[in-house]
């Protein structure tokens, strides 16, 4: 039995850190940082105040309404809501197989939402810290900066993300709120000129893929030693796989890895994840920490997102996002077991990716089935649904019951940012343990800390209802909990004691 | 005739956050028949980069949202680029998205003002409470006046803003 690298203290004391709330718009981490009696780093904790009223906002409602509610829990992926709930809802109408345009058209959806949402998270929200360096001036880590000093990459990214979201616009109809997944299917397909539409930039698309690939890996081979260690945990990851271990993003089975690279389960049925995966509940937070049931808390915690889904797939099938994989896998810093444990790589990853949703975009564009009028299937009415789908952050989890009357009597989501809560929290006590000197907070650790949280893309606004936004606080307590020091730092990135 | 785009941004299930939403979709709802072809109206959960490419081309935008610190039904801005304001979001301010056109398209951004509504209650699955359903009827009121202004007038002037503000408030 190994060693837990985040472990429980049991004094009292420690057990009454107070968790802030968060505003409605500008949310802020907290994180506590626990010493031993030696001053050595023993725990860190993240305060995600998770939102934790999705399941009785979805409870009491008819089934059929789920793919349009959903999109309101979240306003960075509303996407992601909308296909897991419809998957979901599949299952309530009896149907195991859509048509082959339907699925496809759900496909088109979410591959523009995982480019248009990791376009954000690459060039607006990481690239700043990484083309300018973790400690740099602030006022200049930001998009304007990136624009002054990047500007072809900074429009690049921009139409990225503007792209990505037409494709939302024209598979669902509208930009938000659209109504393209129904029970069973789709509502509507799309036509020649939409087609055509979106064929007239994406070799454009394509290209700037992959230059941000590119940028990507230079970015991480540029200081290898340093982008290996950094925030670097030792983690198992999950996602999904198709049936011949291929990263698959709408649809698959679950594939979860331990730490050693060791195969926990395999092709495993996403309806039955409650047998594999379970909760855990801790008292200085909402939030749960799931972990693999096969393993234990201790040994089970995972990681989910691009980091988990590039390294745990056996292939890609786009070619460019193949041959990026396979240099990934080779030059990332893989351990003995072939995993890339850094957590920085998680934006190579997350380039690896986008440049496949690219490529996916148009093999799809160029394929008549997105024209097809055959969209929906019917069948028998069941009362349990489990839909599950990778989103751009990780794998998410919708899980209904519904009763005679059709209305939903049981909801449970598992988002992605709560499946990498215990590694989020395990990174930021490997940065502080790294570099914390004495019992003083100092501003480039504060940075240091914001920059691993930061790796991960965490969806503030779904696990909780702040946004992505970082003011920070950091606490350092001793053994016996007592405040040996805090920084804060505003929106503005301004800090202060 | 000044091309107006008309934002309104917000989540439509937190209660009174639906406001900008609610009074965007009203003008979209009427805009064919008012024959307003100088309008485009677009509604978002919260404004984001890519948003710089939707205000190009636009004489004038008008930013739409709720706000908790309304003593009045509403209250009518003028936005500049604002340097230092929510850069390291998921989501800008529309001084900051001015900025960003700015910076990104190296011209002056489209004359723009944000209509901040009055409203008190932003929780999940929350309608909206009975002030926000009062100054939304208000707010859509002032866009509707907004609009037809803009139909016989290149841009607003200040005096021209203080009177059409003054005369709904």
């Amino acid at each position: 039995m190994s060693t837990p690298q985040n472990p429980e203290p049991n004094s009292e004391p420690l057990r009454r850190v107070v968790i802030d709330p968060v505003t409605r718009v500008e949310g802020h981490g907290k994180v506590t940082l626990l010493l031993d009696e030696n001053n050595n780093v023993v725990q860190a904790r993240l305060h995600i105040v998770e939102f934790r009223g999705f399941e009785r906002f979805i409870q009491g409602r008819p089934y059929w309404e789920l793919p349009v509610l959903v999109q309101r829990l979240c306003g960075i992926c509303p996407v992601s809501h909308h296909l897991a709930a419809a998957k979901a809802i599949d299952q309530l109408v009896g149907v195991d197989q859509l048509t082959p345009s339907a699925e496809k058209l759900r496909r088109l959806l979410h591959f523009g939402q995982v480019l248009q949402s990791h376009a954000l998270h690459f060039f607006y929200l990481a690239s700043p810290d990484l083309l300018f360096g973790f400690s740099s001036d602030i006022s200049k880590r930001n998009i304007l900066g990136l624009l002054a000093g990047y500007p072809e990459l900074s429009m690049q990214g921009i139409k990225l993300r503007k792209f990505g979201q037409e494709v939302i616009r024209v598979v669902t109809g509208k930009r938000i709120h659209g109504t393209g997944a129904i029970a069973g299917g789709m509502n509507k397909s799309l036509t020649l000129d939409e087609v055509n539409y979106l064929l007239n930039d994406i070799d454009d698309v394509i290209n700037w893929s992959k230059t941000a690939v590119k940028l990507a890996t230079d970015i991480h081979l540029s200081d290898a030693t340093f982008n290996n260690e950094f925030a670097t945990i030792k983690s198992g990851f999950m996602g999904l796989t198709g049936s011949t271990g291929e990263l698959e993003l709408y649809h698959g089975g679950l594939r979860g890895l331990g730490r050693n690279g060791n195969s926990v389960f395999d092709h495993f049925d996403y309806r039955n994840y409650h047998q594999v995966i379970h909760e855990e509940v801790k008292p200085w937070t909402y939030m749960k920490f799931p972990f693999f049931e096969p393993l234990g808390m201790d040994d089970g915690w995972y990681r989910v997102g691009p980091l988990a889904r590039v390294n745990l797939c056996d292939v890609i099938t786009t070619p460019a996002a193949e041959q990026a994989r396979v240099e990934f896998k080779a030059q990332a810093g893989a351990d003995a077991t072939g995993m890339v444990q850094s957590s920085l790589a998680f934006h190579w990853a997350r380039m690896i990716e986008i440049l496949h949703c690219a490529e996916s975009i148009k093999a799809l564009l160029y394929d008549a089935g997105l024209q097809g009028k055959d969209l929906v299937v019917t069948g028998e009415k069941r009362f349990e649904g489990v839909g599950v789908i990778e989103a751009p952050r990780g794998t998410l989890f919708h899980h209904y019951e519904i009763n005679e009357d059709d209305i939903v009597t049981k909801a449970n989501l598992i988002v992605s940012t709560t499946s990498n809560n215990q590694a989020m929290n395990e990174s930021v006590r490997q940065v502080a343990a790294r570099y914390l000197d004495g019992q003083e907070l100092t501003e480039g650790l504060l940075n240091y800390i914001e920059v691993a949280i930061r790796a991960y893309d965490p969806c503030l606004s779904c696990a909780t209802h702040a946004l992505g936004k970082m003011p920070l606080q950091v606490e350092l307590r001793d053994v016996e909990g007592k405040l040996l020091h805090q920084l804060v730092k505003n929106s503005q990135g301004e800090v202060s004691g | 005739m000044a091309k107006l785009l008309i934002i309104g941004y917000g989540n439509p299930a937190r209660g009174d956050d639906a406001l900008g939403s609610l009074v965007a979709e009203h003008i979209e709802s009427i805009k064919s028949l008012r024959h307003w072809q100088h309008v485009d109206v677009l509604t978002a959960y919260q404004l984001q980069i890519e948003n710089v490419m939707d205000v190009a081309n636009y004489q004038t935008v008008l930013f739409i949202d709720a706000h908790t610190q309304c003593n009045n039904p509403y209250i009518l801005e003028r936005c500049q680029p604002e340097v230092g304001q929510s850069y390291t979001s998921h989501a800008l301010t529309p001084g900051a998205l001015l900025a960003v056109y700015q910076q990104a398209y190296k011209i002056a951004p489209p004359a723009s003002y944000l209509l901040k509504i009055g409203g008190e209650s932003f929780e999940l699955d929350q309608s909206l409470s009975s002030i926000a359903t009062h100054n939304l009827q208000s707010a859509i009121t002032f866009v509707e006046q907004f609009c037809q202004r803009l139909e016989k007038t290149a841009l607003f002037n200040d005096c021209d803003i203080i009177e059409l503000t003054t005369a709904h408030a």
